[in-house]
């Protein structure tokens, strides 16, 4: 393993122990995913047992549901609605983990320590980015999983099929994670600068709001997920990223971390 | 990467400066300090000391001058600086949550120091705190802290480490046993650069020490700094005599060939000046027991070095006093 990968690994490890540590991150890391499912889940089930009306279906939708019943559209409709949390998911556990990160740094006064090391300060970023992003990851993949799972336990192999068209399989494995970098470095920017890691986290969180808009847009059928607007999405996320990530990598100045950061 | 020569300085600082914005936090430091040393840099707060450190350890570019700490160039090789050098900073800077071996796992991997946990262990045997090694380092006292600060900064068995006031806002018996644990970081070989505002650990781990403040004001042993300031003086106490014997030894003492000023303290002490100590005691003493003056002890009377050190700040402290 060369030194960076080793230095990297030594860090990301040592922000999994603090997350380990930290009560009230652990509650954010394990508890949101797990009510994400829960919630999703008793959606499903409620479907499951009382059928929707007709009437519960937005007219733009009505289309896109040849050869279903009225009742299976309105399922699958609501089921990607849902399903559209395992994009948010990944955005709200990596802000609340980056902004502990730094903060937490800089009351501990553990920065000059660390940068006292051969540790180059894009490295810390990097360490400090996939320690945030992967928890949120793994959560929102892990979860959807666990929902198709119990669709398909619920209300057999049909609606499955409908809510994993290879748009929603895209937007979940590559979009989400692309939402979870985007959170962590707005995080890691925004907590560079806070004091306080809930104000912090509370300006990363204002991220989710276009992603809570889309959501909306999907409930009216406003917005309907199909290939050309996810890949749209991504290439958009894509680019919002290498801009923020050059940012970060300005303000992660080794002296102005150093001298500012106190 | 090489280690340092032995005949090259693990520290050479030449005009050594950095302004923030308008204010010069360091004027220019000229220093020179050999493998193995133990240099004391003396200073009141905000004379620059951190900035400095900060400058030789490689983690803030200076605005002037150059310097090369272990063999590498702190502007150009920064990295190579930090890898070469160990630095207890000013505030020990612990994970608190997390374990004490966990924080020093983290700078084991950091540093790239092979095979660690052996290393690890006997630090934390040598310096008591084996047994909490599993506790978090926020339930530490702050001594227990430091050490383990300290433990961070030489795991990797750096030739050079700086010391950013390793016992300031300790309580003595703390301090006591900090100050144990560095006498033998010094015995170990390294370089050790101890940044302090604390006179007594200057005298007793420093070979030699620089007063600083912006810029070095003098720079040598301490006992070296003494004689150039104050000379050097011989305290004889006597015991309780005659008027006559008295002032029989007091002429004797002001008549003596190599002995300077000579000052009675009281009835029965007198404070010669004697430059070259090493010529004149022993003949000084020997003639006095001839004489029969009945001498209780005599015992060298060089000033503190709170003396030296007020008296090489003296004018910047009535500067201070004056403005503020
Ligand atoms: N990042 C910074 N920005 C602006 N000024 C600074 C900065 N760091 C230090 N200074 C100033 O530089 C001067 C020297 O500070 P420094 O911390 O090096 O002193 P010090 O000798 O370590 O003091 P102390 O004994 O209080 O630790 C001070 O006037 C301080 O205010
Ligand atoms: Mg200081």
């Amino acid at each position: 393993m060369t030194g960076r990968a080793r230095r990297i690994r030594a860090l990301v490890t040592k922000e999994a122990f603090e997350i380990l540590a930290n009560r009230w991150l652990l509650l954010t890391v394990f508890g949101v995913p797990a009510a994400v499912v829960v919630l999703t889940v008793l959606n499903v089930a409620s479907l499951a047992k009382a059928p929707l009306p007709a009437s519960a279906l937005p007219e733009a939708l009505r289309g896109s549901c040849t050869g279903l019943s009225d009742n299976e559209c309105a399922q699958v409709h609501l089921g990607r609605t849902f399903g559209a949390l395992y994009l948010l998911l990944p955005m709200i556990l990596p802000s609340a983990i980056a902004a502990y990160g730094i903060v937490g740094e800089k009351r501990g006064r553990t920065l000059e320590p660390l940068l006292a090391t051969p540790l180059q300060t894009g490295e810390l970023l990097v360490a400090k980015v996939i320690a945030a992003v992967l928890p949120g990851i793994a959560a929102a993949w892990l979860g959807y999983g666990l929902w198709l799972g119990a669709v398909r336990v619920l209300t057999g192999p049909g609606l499955v099929g409908h809510l994993t068209s290879p748009a929603w399989v895209l937007a979940i494995a590559v979009l989400g994670p692309l939402f979870a970098l985007l959170a962590t470095t707005v995080g890691l920017m925004v907590s560079s600068r806070a004091t306080d890691p809930r104000a912090a986290q509370q300006v990363a969180s204002l991220l989710i709001l276009p992603v809570v808009a889309g959501l909306v847009g999907q409930l009216t059928g406003a917005v309907v997920l199909t290939i050309p607007v996810t890949l749209a999405l991504i290439a958009g996320a894509a680019v919002a990223n290498a801009l923020l990530l050059a940012l970060a990598v300005r303000i992660f100045d080794r002296e102005a971390i150093l001298t500012r950061w106190s | 990467m090489a280690p340092a020569r032995s005949s090259v300085p693990a520290i050479e600082a030449r005009g050594l400066g950095r302004s923030f914005g308008d204010h010069v936090a360091v004027d220019g430091v000229d220093v020179t300090v050999a493998p193995g040393e133990v240099l004391g840099f003396l200073g009141p707060n905000g004379a620059g000391k951190t900035t400095t450190v900060r400058m030789l350890a490689g983690l803030l570019p200076p605005s002037r001058g150059t310097a090369r700490v272990a063999g590498f160039e702190v502007t150009t090789e920064a990295a190579s600086v930090r890898a070469s050098v160990g630095l207890l900073t000013e505030t020990p800077g612990l994970y608190e949550t997390l374990p004490a071996h966990r924080n020093l796992r983290l700078f084991a991997e950091l540093y790239g120091v092979d095979d660690p946990e052996p290393k690890i262990r006997r630090w934390l045997e040598r310096f008591g705190l084996w047994g909490r090694r599993n506790d978090p380092s926020g339930s530490f006292s702050k001594g227990m802290r430091q050490k383990l600060a300290i433990i961070r900064a030489v795991l990797h068995e750096p030739p050079v480490i700086f010391l950013d006031e390793p016992t300031s806002g300790l309580d003595p018996e703390a301090s006591i046993d900090v100050r144990d644990a560095i006498e033998e970081l010094c015995h170990g070989g390294a370089t050790v650069f101890l940044g302090t505002h604390n006179l007594v650990e200057a005298e007793r781990l420093c070979d030699r020490v620089a007063v600083f403040k912006q810029r070095i004001l003098a720079i040598d042993r301490i006992d070296a700094l003494r004689t150039a300031l104050f000379g050097r003086h011989l305290r004889l106490v006597l015991r309780a005599a005659p008027d006559e014997k008295l002032a029989e030894a007091l002429t004797l003492v002001q008549t003596f060939s190599g002995v300077g000023a000579v000052t009675p303290v009281t009835p029965t002490e007198i404070l010669a000046e004697i430059p070259d100590p090493a010529a004149t005691h022993p003949a000084l003493v020997a003639a006095l027991a001839a004489a029969g003056v009945p001498l209780l002890y005599v015992q060298d009377a060089s000033p503190s070095l709170e003396a030296v050190y007020r008296k090489l700040l003296e004018p910047s402290l009535t500067a201070m006093g004056g403005s503020s």
